[in-house]
């Protein structure tokens, strides 16, 4: 059988060596994950430019007013991908000192533990994210025109991500790997 | 009181290892299953939404940019030898140096994280080659970085500025002096240590030449701060633009003047400051459902009513503030704390007749100090790590930076003079 994990390595996508490589997964995850990471990427410097940009229109007393309305919408959808990309990171901030007391099994079931429970509140955090992105599809946002729900999809579509990736971490807790395994040594 | 009830179940679950974004969510819908509360659940995770929305909170991932940027090369190494040549001839003077490249390096980085990772992966080993106990080293660190939290530009104090109200502007402004006095006062316990100890009694002073030198490959990374803090002041630039203004100068010398940074790093700087930003957006986010939960349901008013009972003048409120932020910041990082605790506070102070920009100062600079306590404390963390030393032994060792911090806190605290002087000069 072959190695769910086959998707280590940098070569799964030729430009992921622009980007760290992140923990090791199988290749459909990878491939999310690297979607993930490059959309981060892209809204950032988009959001970087347009303010500065911004900045120098003012000099010449000019403005582009929509670039606020637009920058608010690129926040909410680069900081939900952002939670995932730290979720597959194990990055999130953590009060991880008594966790970090356990050891072997113990320490296994208490990360699956979280996992679990992370897993229930993204689960609530999609499900009533779609219903608040139906709803915004009947209002626009006031410069842009667009629906609301453009910017409102941001949660369960970032929520989903994440299960995705929070499920991968529960099945390397469960074959047996440790923190430091599954997201490398800085994470004991 | 449901705020009690919920701050206790989310400490509880956060104990247990749950990350903190995820704890806040849990708490809050918690207390509103268990309390049977009518209150539907798409308003709160709409809340989640909107905390993250602002305009303004756009400058926290831009200022990690520009820290990312400027971080990335040898900014770092360079004010290191600029505040080494400059400084290095007074008794403790590697210990001083170490205390004055945190608090330029400060001005850059706006992260006392990544102040204590840059200026102690170069310092730490080099106090210990000088005769520094490690674990002194590593207090140093821990301590010493913090002073990023309080020198412009401050994420903590942005963050702050979003949940009360404050001027971004006054609020930096208002930084700039305390976070010299804690500087000197921590240069103050590197002096006596080097001398009582002898470990460090002071290089032969080096030659203007060199210290010009040293003055002038530094001078981009410090002109970052004057870029930041001029611009702000003088209305050419709101602080969300001061950061992406600060971003492109970053990259403007990280590639044109140093050439540390080709254009292939940028995708991996992108990733990493918003993502970090990331880690603190949500849990502003999450914070922003249980302020919706406590002010449906009334708390601050509760609150106010608590507090006024045990408080009746402004000197018992600031002390019992500041006790409690001082246990708080033991257990929750800067900006978690300020979004949880500045809603309820603002409008205590307010009544009591603080100016909220003094209020901001010393909540951030209270929290600074929660950095370097045990059992949660980020550069305690990073500062034992890069002393090769345990977080117990640097808890030891920096009592005497505790203290020194605490003292200067509380004279910042009934002292507002000496931060809000320069902000009604400059209003």
């Amino acid at each position: 059988m072959s190695d769910p994990r086959a998707g280590d390595g940098a070569g799964a996508l030729a430009a992921a060596t622009l980007l760290p490589a992140g923990p090791p997964a199988p290749r459909p995850i990878l491939w999310l994950a690297h979607l993930v990471d490059w959309s981060i990427v892209a809204i950032g410097a988009t959001m970087a430019t347009l303010v500065f940009i911004n900045v120098i229109l003012h000099l010449f007393h000019r403005d582009m007013a929509w670039t606020v309305e637009f920058c608010e919408l690129l926040m909410v959808w680069v900081t939900f991908l952002g939670g995932a990309a730290a979720t597959r990171r194990g990055a999130h901030m953590v009060i991880g000192e008594l966790v970090g007391r356990l050891a072997g099994p113990a320490r296994r079931y208490a990360d699956a533990a979280i996992q679990l429970v992370v897993l229930v509140t993204l689960g609530l955090l999609f499900w009533y994210g779609l219903g608040i992105a139906d709803a915004g599809r009947m209002s626009e946002l006031t410069v842009l025109g667009w629906p609301m729900a453009s910017q409102y999809a941001a949660l369960p579509v970032a929520s989903a991500i994440t299960m995705v990736f929070v499920i991968w971490d529960l099945i390397e807790i469960l074959q047996g790997r440790t923190r430091a395994q599954r997201y490398g040594e800085d994470h004991p | 009181m449901i705020l009690f009830e919920t701050f206790g179940l989310f400490v509880v679950i956060a104990l247990l290892g749950v990350p903190l974004v995820y704890g806040l969510l849990i708490a809050t819908v918690g207390m509103i299953w268990w309390h049977g509360l009518s209150h539907p659940l798409t308003s709160i995770f709409l809340s989640y939404i909107g905390g993250v929305e602002p305009f303004v909170l756009i400058a926290v991932p831009l200022f990690m940019l520009a820290g990312e940027i400027l971080s990335r090369g040898g900014v770092g190494l360079r004010i290191v030898t600029f505040a080494t040549k400059l400084l290095g001839f007074l008794p403790g003077g590697l210990g001083i140096a170490t205390v004055v490249s945190c608090l330029i390096f400060g001005g850059v980085s706006g992260s006392a994280i990544a102040d204590t990772a840059a200026i102690g992966s170069v310092m730490a080993p080099a106090m210990v080659r000088k005769g520094y106990k490690r674990a002194f080293a590593g207090a140093l660190m821990s301590t010493a970085g913090t002073l990023a939290v309080v020198m412009p530009p401050s994420i903590p104090m942005l963050v702050y500025a979003f949940v009360s109200g404050a001027s971004v502007r006054d609020l930096f402004i208002a930084g700039v002096v305390p976070a010299f006095i804690f500087a000197i006062g921590l240069a103050i316990v590197c002096a006596w240590h080097g001398k009582s100890t002898g470990c460090d009694n002071g290089e032969t002073r080096a030659p203007a030449r060199e210290v010009w030198t040293a003055f002038v490959s530094a001078f981009p990374a410090l002109l970052m701060p004057v870029i930041i803090l001029g611009g702000i002041w003088t209305g050419l630039f709101l602080p969300t633009e001061a950061a992406a203004v600060a971003a492109a100068y970053g990259l403007f010398v990280a590639m044109v003047i140093y050439k540390d940074l080709h254009w292939r790093d940028l995708p991996a700087l992108l990733l990493k400051s918003f993502t970090t930003s990331a880690v603190v957006m949500v849990v502003i986010g999450a914070t922003a459902c249980l302020a919706w939960l406590i002010t449906v349901e009334q708390v601050p008013v509760q609150i106010a009513g608590f507090v006024t009972q045990y408080a009746h003048e402004q000197w018992t409120f600031l002390l019992l503030m500041n006790l409690a932020l001082l246990v708080l910041g033991c257990f929750i990082e800067p900006v978690p704390a300020l979004v949880l605790a500045a809603p309820l506070l603002v409008p205590l102070a307010i009544a009591f007749k603080i100016d909220p920009v003094h209020l901001g100062l010393i909540m951030t600079c209270n929290l600074a100090i929660g950095l370097y306590t045990p059992p949660v404390g980020g550069t305690l963390m990073v500062g034992a790590r890069l002393a090769g030393v345990g977080m117990m032994e640097v808890t030891r060792a920096l009592i005497p930076q505790f203290i020194i911090s605490v003292c200067i806190l509380f004279v910042i605290t009934y002292v507002p003079a000496i931060s809000m002087s320069l902000v009604h000069a400059l209003r």
